[in-house]
């Protein structure tokens, strides 16, 4: 099905070009053409769909950067979200550049690809965003977060299986090297705890750890692996620390930084030793000394998952992970709305479940 | 000199300490403290390591100390005391004697397992006019004092501390958190400073994770480490950075008995009594939160 709509939408170009008598020529770019997989960008208000599309983009892309192009997006945003208003036109001209055809419908980014990123900073509009996308058969890549609500975050995965679309989303720090590196590393050994840290601006239309807490929610999970059964949460104007408690006895944290500047990182507790994670897009320490000129991968680490994620339509991360990981955040919601009482996951999953 | 007496030899600090404030030959000579000697000591008993007195006993006789049969004994050969028993549960009974006689006694950690302890000995120190002091050389580990010196990070809004807290052999001994954990909590007071109202703490096997809710507002938490490798390490969270740091243990016994010899040359606790007290309600709280599955507890003084 991806491969047709691919046809359609080159033919046009092919007709152009093949005129010239040596008509097996412009073949070999169409058939290396026909390998590239189109994809769509729905949501422009935030920089990570630009970021994407100049790593995919890049004449000097990598193997495992290549064969993708974004060819069309949809500027979707929220007229409710400061940084959505504010940063739209923005990423709208960005993407100009790259020649990316701004269309003025989700439809017409669906007519078009054969796989699309939800990039809309806004966690509300995610479900109609992403089912559409789903009902069209397109594998999908949502950015963070996934949704505002663990309702929508299991909907979402719902209607993925019964469209039998492969999907997924996480945070950019999933892949941050300096994160999924902790979780072997030589001098950490097996992982027994860690204290994850970052920074947590909160907006009023999303539960306070799902704006930004998400991303240090989900190197929690990078470095803890799946498994929490119960949270507790203290939250003040100044911070939260969330306590996960795993299944096996294990204890993971998080802390919300909002005053002070933020920084990215964790203190990782093994069989081996303690150690300090590396920062946001950058690599693992070595005995406690924190690479910060190695090369930046940021947005790159996520990009070789989401290159990978859309040649094989196999996820990286599973829907029960990060399902798992909002009801973390949710039953932290539940948790501080209970005054620091303790909250199981397997409750607010079973309540939005039902919904 | 101060003239000190020592009682209760079931922990290796009696030989440590002994080493470095008599200048026992053979000690490394960047750890010895100048300004008090150990002259008497007590062997004493023990219901939580009785096993260790008797090595400890050996070493003692073998740097000169003269020692005695009943703690009484030493009353009126000193003119302060330290009082080691590795089981804070039984610090008031020992230093009671002490301090009725009008002693300052150095109680070394945990310095009681109760706030109730804990208000005991500071009214009888009270009454008395015998000054207390206790803490863990944790505080006093170069890289805690440091921080707390710097004033380029500014205000501290909150910070993570971890360390070693192996459990007492007997529950009811240095229960939970007051046996090693107090180390990795002097920490976290030292840092924070007094002011915390509320703790909860979620409480395994291999691992005790304290949450503080301090009452301006800031937030702190610790680890306490039973599973895996661990030294001691915090990361403080700052308005203008965040650091994160290992704690090493090379001098703080050195550290510690600085401030031990200037208590007794002063009579001013180092660390305000108010302080330690709230320790002791800190982990009276976590301990209590642990055991009822991270539930918030108040810290009561």
């Amino acid at each position: 099905m991806f491969r047709i709509a691919s046809i359609l939408v080159l033919f046009p170009a092919l007709l152009l070009f093949s005129t010239p008598p040596q008509a097996a020529e412009p073949l070999k770019p169409a058939n290396a053409e026909a390998k590239t997989i189109k994809v769509g960008v729905i949501g422009l208000d935030n920089y990570q769909a630009v970021a994407f599309t100049e790593l995919f983009h890049s004449p000097k892309a990598a193997e495992n950067l290549s064969g993708l192009k974004v060819v069309v997006a949809f500027p979707a945003g929220s007229p409710d979200i400061e940084e959505s208003v504010r940063e739209l036109p923005k990423w709208i001209d960005a993407m100009k550049k790259y020649n990316v055809e701004i269309v003025k419908s989700p439809e017409e980014v669906l007519k078009q690809v054969d796989a699309v990123m939800v990039m809309s900073v806004d966690g509300r509009a995610h479900l109609e965003q992403v089912k559409a996308v789903l009902k069209a058969g397109k594998p999908v890549f949502v950015g963070r977060p996934l949704a505002a609500s663990l309702a929508d975050v299991v909907e979402i995965f719902r209607f993925a299986k019964e469209c039998k679309t492969p999907i997924f989303s996480c945070s950019q720090h999933r892949f941050s090297p300096g994160f999924i590196g902790m979780r072997n590393h030589p001098e950490v050994g097996d992982v027994l705890g860690a204290d994850v840290y970052g920074g947590c601006p909160r907006e009023p239309h999303h539960p306070d750890l799902f704006w930004h807490g998400v991303h240090s929610v989900e190197t929690l999970y990078t470095i803890m692996g799946p498994g929490c059964v119960s949270v507790t949460r203290a939250s003040t104007d100044l911070a939260d620390v969330v306590t996960g408690v795993w299944k096996d006895g294990r204890v993971g944290t998080y802390r919300a930084i909002r005053k002070g500047p933020p920084k990215y990182s964790a203190t990782v507790f093994g069989t081996k030793g303690v150690s300090t994670a590396g920062v946001y897009g950058h690599g693992v320490p070595v005995k406690g000394v924190v690479p910060t000129n190695d090369k930046y991968m940021g947005y790159e680490g996520v990009a070789i998952e989401i290159v990978k994620f859309f040649k094989t339509g196999t996820p990286p991360v599973s829907a029960e992970e990060t399902t798992e990981l909002f009801a973390f955040m949710e039953a932290a919601e539940e948790s501080k709305r209970l005054d620091g009482a303790v909250v199981k996951l397997e409750t607010v999953l079973a309540k939005a479940q039902k919904k | 000199m101060i003239k000190l007496g020592i009682l209760d030899f079931d922990t290796s600090h009696t030989v440590e300490f002994t080493k470095r404030l008599n200048q026992v030959e053979g000690t490394p000579k960047e750890q010895l403290v100048e300004g008090a000697q150990i002259v008497i000591g007590c062997p004493g008993e023990s219901k939580l390591s009785a096993d260790r007195i008797e090595g400890f006993v050996t070493q003692m006789k073998k740097f000169g100390v003269p020692l005695v049969e009943k703690p009484g004994d030493m009353i009126g050969k000193v003119d302060g005391m330290l009082i080691e028993a590795v089981d804070g549960t039984v610090h008031y009974e020992r230093a009671r004697p002490f301090l009725e006689a009008g002693i300052p006694c150095f109680i070394d950690k945990p310095f009681t397992c109760s706030v109730a302890d804990a208000k005991k000995i500071y009214e009888l120190s009270a009454k008395h006019k015998a000054p207390v002091f206790s803490s863990s050389s944790l505080r006093y580990a170069p890289e805690v004092v440091d921080f707390v010196a710097d004033t380029k990070p500014g205000k501290l809004v909150g910070c993570a501390v971890y360390g070693p807290a192996p459990l007492s052999p007997i529950p009811e001994r240095n229960a939970g958190l007051y046996h090693y954990g107090i180390h990795p909590v002097e920490v976290l007071y030292t840092l924070m400073g007094p002011g915390c109202k509320r703790v909860s703490n979620v409480s395994d096997k291999g691992v005790d994770v304290v949450t503080g809710h301090w009452k301006d507002g800031r937030v702190a938490s610790l680890r306490g480490i039973r599973e895996g490798q661990s030294g001691y390490g915090f990361t403080a969270f700052s308005e203008k950075g965040i650091k994160t740091s290992p704690v090493g243990t090379a001098v703080i016994y050195r550290e510690l008995l600085k401030k031990v010899v200037e208590f007794f040359k002063t009579g001013k606790p180092p660390v305000d009594p108010a302080i330690t007290l709230e320790i002791m309600a800190f982990i009276e709280a976590a301990n209590k939160s642990g055991t009822n599955h991270g539930a918030g507890e108040t810290v009561q003084q």
